[in-house]
C-alpha cells in the first residue's frame, strides 16, 4: 500500500508491464491491445521489434526505434535502454496516455518495476504476467529457467495463462495446482491475448467511472468468459488500512480496482489497485457528478466465479 | 622495398623456428624471418638496425578488451592501484578516500567552464575498507558543477547533488534497490546498474551509449596499445550502429593508427535473426584493421555482483542466484544460425550454471549443424570446473579466462563470494591447457588496465594484491602465458593465420621490448620494458604517443 504524496494525478502517465517467458503469449497480448486501443494514445515498448506482427495498414511512421501507428498509438523498440527510451517518451509531441512494457523472456518485473521510479511523470499500473500453459510444467521444472519463470510469476501482479485450449482436463489440473505452489493468485485462462482491457490497463477502468454517472454499471466489455466487474458505491467514510486489506485478499478475487474514496481521515483519494499493488492518491474533488462528498465509488474487476466484494462497514 | 629488421632476439612462436636474429617486412607482412644471410636470398633490401638491442615477439593481443578505456583517460583516474596513461604517465593509485577527493579537486580546478562536468573512473572502495562515496563527498570537489565517478566494476557510479538534480534524482519517492537513499529520503548519490547509472551518465560526460566508442577515444586506446606492445585488439562488446562503423572503418584506416581493433556485435537488443544478418552484412565491409563478423553474447552477469549463475552450492553469503541475460531459446537460435553462416560467437559466462547452459545448448545446436573448426569460445568462464573442461574440449570450443582477476578481487572471492575452494580453480589456466582447449587470456580493459605482460604475470604467478598465492596447481609458464597472449588469443578469433607469430605471410605484427620477458626473473614479467609495436609493418615508439 502506498500513499503518494499531493499531486496532480493527471500528469502522471499509467504503466502497466508485461512479463512472462519465450511463448507466452506477450506479443500476441501486445497485439490485441494496440489493435483495441480504442482512442487511448498507448505507447507499447518492445525489447525488439523482430517478432511484433503489427499490421502494416496500421503504420503510418516508422524509424529505426519508434513506429507510429494510426490512432495516435506508437511502439518502441528500447533495446538496452529502457530508462533511456521511457525519458524520450515524455518528450512525445503527443505524449502518450498510457504505457505497455513488454519485458524480455528472462527479465524479471520487479527491478523494470523500480527503474519506473526513475524518470519523473510515471506512475506504475500492475504487472501483468502470461505464463504458457502448454509449457509452464516443463519451464518450472528446467535447470536453467525454472527459477526465472518462478520468480516471474511470483512478482506479477495479474496472471493470465494462455495456451490451455487444448490441454486435458488432468494437465490443465496439473497447471493449476502448480502456480498455486507459486503463488496464491489466480491465474485466469486466455485465448489469443483476448482479455479485457480493464485487467490490461487502468485508463479503461476510469473510462467507465465517468460514463456510468449514475453508477448503474452495464459493462459492454465484459462478454469475456472468465471475468466479472461491479461498482461498489459505500456512503460512510473508509478505513483505508483496512479496505486495502479487504481488497488485496485472495479469496476475494480481485484484479484491478480503480476510483474515488472518502477516507475516515477526512480527505478524498484516488485509489488504483493491481493485485497487491495499491496506490491511494489525495485528490481535492472527486470527479464523478451525482457522488456526495462523503461517498465512495469504484469499479473492482475479478474473476468470474470469484469476485467477492467483502463488506466495507 | 623489403626492411631487415636486426634484434638481440627474435621471439617467432613459430615452432618450426622459434628464435631468430632477423626478420624482413615488405609490403606491411613478413617476408620471412631468419639470420641476416637467409633473408638476402630476397633481393634488394634495407637493413634497420634501430632494435639491434631490443626484444622482438609477435604484436600482443588483447582477447578481450573494450576501447571506450580509450574515451575514460580524458577524465581524472582515481583507481587503487597505478595506471598508465596513454601518454604514458604513470598515474599513482590512490590509497583513500581523501586522495580521491583530491585528485579530483585538482582536475576540478583545471576546467574552466563551470556547466562542463568533472568526470571521474575506476573508483574501487572496497579497498577502503568498504568506506561508502556520497554525494557530500563530491559536493565537497563542487557543489556547482555536476560530478560523476564510475567505480572499478563499470556497474556503480558515484555523483554529486548537482548531478542528481539535473538528471531529476534529487527527490524523494524513488524505489529502487540501486539507489540507496539517504536518512532525508533523497538519494545519497551511489548509483548502481546500468538502469540508474544512464540518466545520470548523461549529465556528468558519459555517452548514452557507454560501450560506443569516439573518434578520439580509439586513437587513445591504440596508444595506450603501443605502450603495451597490443598490436590488435578486440572491442568485446559493441552495437557497431552505422555512426560507430564508419568511424571506426575510417579512423583504423588511417596510415597512422597503430591498431588492429577486432568488434564484436553484443548480441541484446534485436532478435538473434536481426543480429545474424547484421553481422554478415557489416564483415563484407571488414578491413584489415577493423575485421568484422563476430558475435559475443552475454548469459550470465558477474560474481562479485552476485548476479553470476552459479550451480549448487551458489554464493557462499547464501545470495539468491543470478541473472539471466539471454533466455536458452534464443542462445540457441544465435548458434544455430552462426553455426549455419561461418560466424565465431564469443559468449560470456562467469558463473558454471552459466558455462553448462553454453555447453549443452552448443552440443545441441552441432547436432544440428556439424560445424568444423568453429573455435567458439567462452569470455570470463571464471567457475569452469575440471568436468566442463572435458566438455569443452569434446565440443571444440576455446576459452578467453580473466586470469589477473584474482590478483584485483581474489581477496573478496575467496572470503566472501565463491568461498575458498571455487576460488582457487577460478580462471584455471592449467586446466584449460592440460584439456588441451585453446586458451587466450585476458583483462576487459578498462576493468583492469590493458597490459597483457601483466596479465600473463598474473597467471603464471598466482598472486593476489596480498601477496598471496592463490591456485597454486593453476598456475602456468611464462612460455605458456606469452603464448595466451599472442597465438591463444588470434585463435579464438578466427584470426591466427593473420596474426599471433611471426612468420612468414603473416601481418608484420610485433611487440619491440627492452627486456627479454623469457629471461627475466618471474616477478618482473609484469614489468618488462615496452619500446613499441610495428604494426602492418609501420614502426610506432612508445615515446611518439
Amino acid at each position: 500500500m502506498n500513499f503518494t504524496s499531493q499531486k496532480n494525478d493527471s500528469v502522471l502517465t499509467p504503466v502497466t508491464l508485461l512479463s512472462g517467458y519465450l511463448g507466452s503469449g506477450k506479443t500476441t497480448l501486445v497485439n490485441y491491445v494496440l489493435n483495441n486501443a480504442d482512442g487511448l494514445r498507448i505507447a507499447v515498448m518492445v525489447n525488439d521489434f523482430g517478432d511484433l506482427p503489427i499490421d502494416t495498414s496500421l503504420i503510418v511512421a516508422k524509424d529505426d526505434d519508434i513506429i507510429q501507428l494510426s490512432g495516435g498509438c506508437v511502439c518502441c523498440s528500447y533495446g538496452n535502454d529502457l530508462v533511456r527510451a521511457l525519458a524520450r517518451l515524455q518528450d512525445l509531441p503527443n505524449k502518450p496516455e498510457h504505457v505497455l512494457i513488454e519485458c524480455s523472456g528472462v527479465a524479471l518485473p520487479t527491478p523494470v518495476k523500480m527503474s519506473l521510479s526513475l524518470i519523473q511523470g510515471l506512475a506504475y499500473d500492475g504487472t501483468v504476467g502470461l505464463i504458457d500453459g502448454s509449457q509452464i510444467l516443463k519451464q518450472l521444472s528446467d535447470r536453467y529457467i525454472g527459477d526465472t519463470v518462478a520468480r516471474q510469476i511470483k512478482q506479477a501482479d495479474v496472471l493470465f495463462l494462455s495456451k490451455i485450449d487444448k490441454l486435458t482436463d488432468d494437465v490443465k489440473q496439473s497447471v493449476y495446482e502448480k502456480i498455486g505452489t507459486i503463488t496464491s493468485k489466480h491465474a485466469v485462462g486466455i485465448e489469443y491475448g483476448s482479455v479485457p482491457l480493464d485487467t490490461v490497463l487502468s485508463s479503461y477502468v476510469a473510462d467507465d467511472l465517468s460514463v456510468d454517472k449514475d453508477m448503474k454499471f452495464q459493462n459492454s466489455k465484459f462478454t469475456h468468459a472468465n471475468f466479472e466487474s461491479m461498482v461498489v458505491r459505500h456512503e460512510n467514510a473508509v478505513n483505508l488500512t483496512i479496505l486495502h486489506s479487504k481488497l488485496t485478499s485472495h479469496s476475494a478475487g480481485i484484479v484491478r480496482a480503480k476510483g474515488y474514496l472518502y477516507a475516515d481521515d477526512g480527505r478524498q483519494y484516488l485509489m488504483q489497485l493491481v493485485g497487491d499493488h495499491c496506490e491511494f492518491t489525495p485528490v481535492n474533488k472527486i470527479p464523478i457528478s451525482g457522488l456526495s462528498e462523503n461517498e465512495s465509488a469504484f469499479v473492482v474487476i475479478g474473476i468470474k466465479g470469484k469476485l467477492l466484494m467483502p463488506s466495507l462497514s | 622495398m623489403t626492411t631487415i629488421y636486426a634484434a638481440k632476439k627474435i621471439y617467432t612462436h613459430n615452432p618450426s623456428r622459434p628464435i631468430a636474429t632477423h626478420v624482413a617486412v615488405k609490403e606491411g607482412r613478413v617476408l620471412g624471418v631468419g639470420s641476416l644471410e637467409e633473408l638476402k636470398a630476397w633481393g634488394d633490401y634495407l637493413l634497420d638496425e634501430q632494435f639491434v638491442e631490443k626484444i622482438i615477439m609477435p604484436g600482443m593481443i588483447e582477447g578481450h578488451s573494450h576501447t571506450m578505456e580509450g574515451m575514460l583517460w580524458r577524465h581524472a583516474y582515481v583507481g587503487f592501484f597505478d595506471r598508465m596513461a596513454p601518454d604514458g604517465k604513470v598515474w599513482t593509485g590512490l590509497p583513500s578516500k581523501q586522495a580521491v577527493i583530491e585528485r579530483l579537486c585538482e582536475f576540478e580546478k583545471n576546467i574552466k567552464d563551470p556547466q562542463v562536468p568533472l568526470t571521474g573512473w575506476s573508483l574501487d572502495p572496497i579497498y577502503f575498507d568498504g568506506t561508502r562515496f556520497n554525494r557530500e563527498d563530491l559536493d565537497a570537489v563542487s557543489a556547482s558543477r555536476p560530478i560523476g565517478v564510475l567505480h572499478a566494476s563499470g556497474h556503480i557510479m558515484n555523483v554529486n547533488t548537482k548531478a542528481l538534480e539535473l538528471a531529476g534524482l534529487l527527490r524523494t519517492g524513488i524505489e529502487h534497490e540501486g539507489v540507496p537513499l539517504g536518512n532525508d529520503g533523497l538519494p545519497t548519490g551511489e548509483l548502481k546498474g546500468p538502469d540508474v547509472m544512464t540518466p545520470a551518465g548523461l549529465h556528468v560526460g558519459f555517452n548514452e551509449d557507454m560501450l560506443a566508442c569516439d573518434e578520439q577515444g580509439l586513437w587513445d586506446f591504440a596508444r595506450l596499445a603501443v605502450r603495451t606492445g597490443v598490436t590488435t585488439a578486440t572491442d568485446l562488446a559493441t552495437r557497431l550502429s552505422d555512426e560507430v562503423v564508419d568511424t571506426a572503418l575510417r579512423v583504423t584506416a588511417d596510415e597512422h593508427y597503430p591498431l588492429r581493433v577486432v568488434p564484436l556485435r553484443f548480441h541484446h537488443g534485436v532478435t538473434p535473426k536481426e543480429l545474424v544478418d547484421q553481422v554478415l552484412s557489416l564483415k563484407a565491409r571488414s578491413t584489415d584493421n577493423f575485421p568484422m563478423g563476430r558475435i559475443k553474447v552475454v548469459a550470465d552477469g558477474s560474481i562479485q555482483g552476485f548476479s553470476a549463475r552459479l550451480n549448487w552450492p551458489g554464493y557462499i553469503n547464501g545470495a539468491t542466484n543470478g541473472l539471466w541475460y539471454i533466455a536458452p531459446e534464443q542462445l540457441r537460435e544465435i548458434y544455430d544460425l552462426s553455426l549455419a553462416y561461418g560466424i565465431g560467437v564469443h559468449t560470456h559466462t562467469n558463473g558454471d550454471e552459466a558455462t553448462d547452459l553454453v555447453l549443452d545448448t552448443l552440443e545441441a545446436a552441432l547436432r544440428d549443424n556439424p560445424s568444423f573448426d568453429h573455435r567458439f569460445t567462452i569470455q570470463h568462464g571464471q567457475l569452469i570446473s575440471q568436468a566442463q573442461f572435458r566438455r569443452m574440449s569434446s565440443l571444440g570450443m576455446s576459452v578467453n579466462l580473466f586470469a589477473n582477476h584474482h590478483y584485483y578481487w581474489g581477496e573478496e572471492h575467496y572470503m566472501q563470494t565463491v568461498g575458498a575452494e571455487r576460488a582457487l580453480r577460478m580462471n584455471a589456466c592449467r586446466s584449460a591447457l592440460n584439456h588441451q582447449i585453446p586458451m587466450a587470456i585476458h583483462s576487459d580493459a578498462p576493468i583492469t588496465p590493458l597490459a597483457p605482460l601483466f596479465t600473463a604475470w598474473a597467471a603464471v604467478t598466482r598472486e593476489t594484491r596480498t601477496g598471496r598465492v592463490q591456485g597454486e596447481y593453476e598456475r602456468i609458464t611464462v612460455a605458456e602465458a606469452m603464448h595466451a597472449v599472442t597465438l591463444g588469443a588470434a585463435y579464438t578469433l578466427h584470426l591466427d593465420h593473420l596474426v599471433g607469430s611471426i612468420e612468414v605471410g603473416k601481418f608484420a605484427d610485433f611487440a619491440v621490448l627492452e627486456d627479454d620477458p623469457y629471461e627475466v626473473p618471474i616477478d618482473e614479467l609484469r614489468s618488462v620494458r615496452v619500446w613499441g609495436t610495428v604494426q602492418g609493418g609501420r614502426i610506432f615508439s612508445s615515446a611518439d604517443m
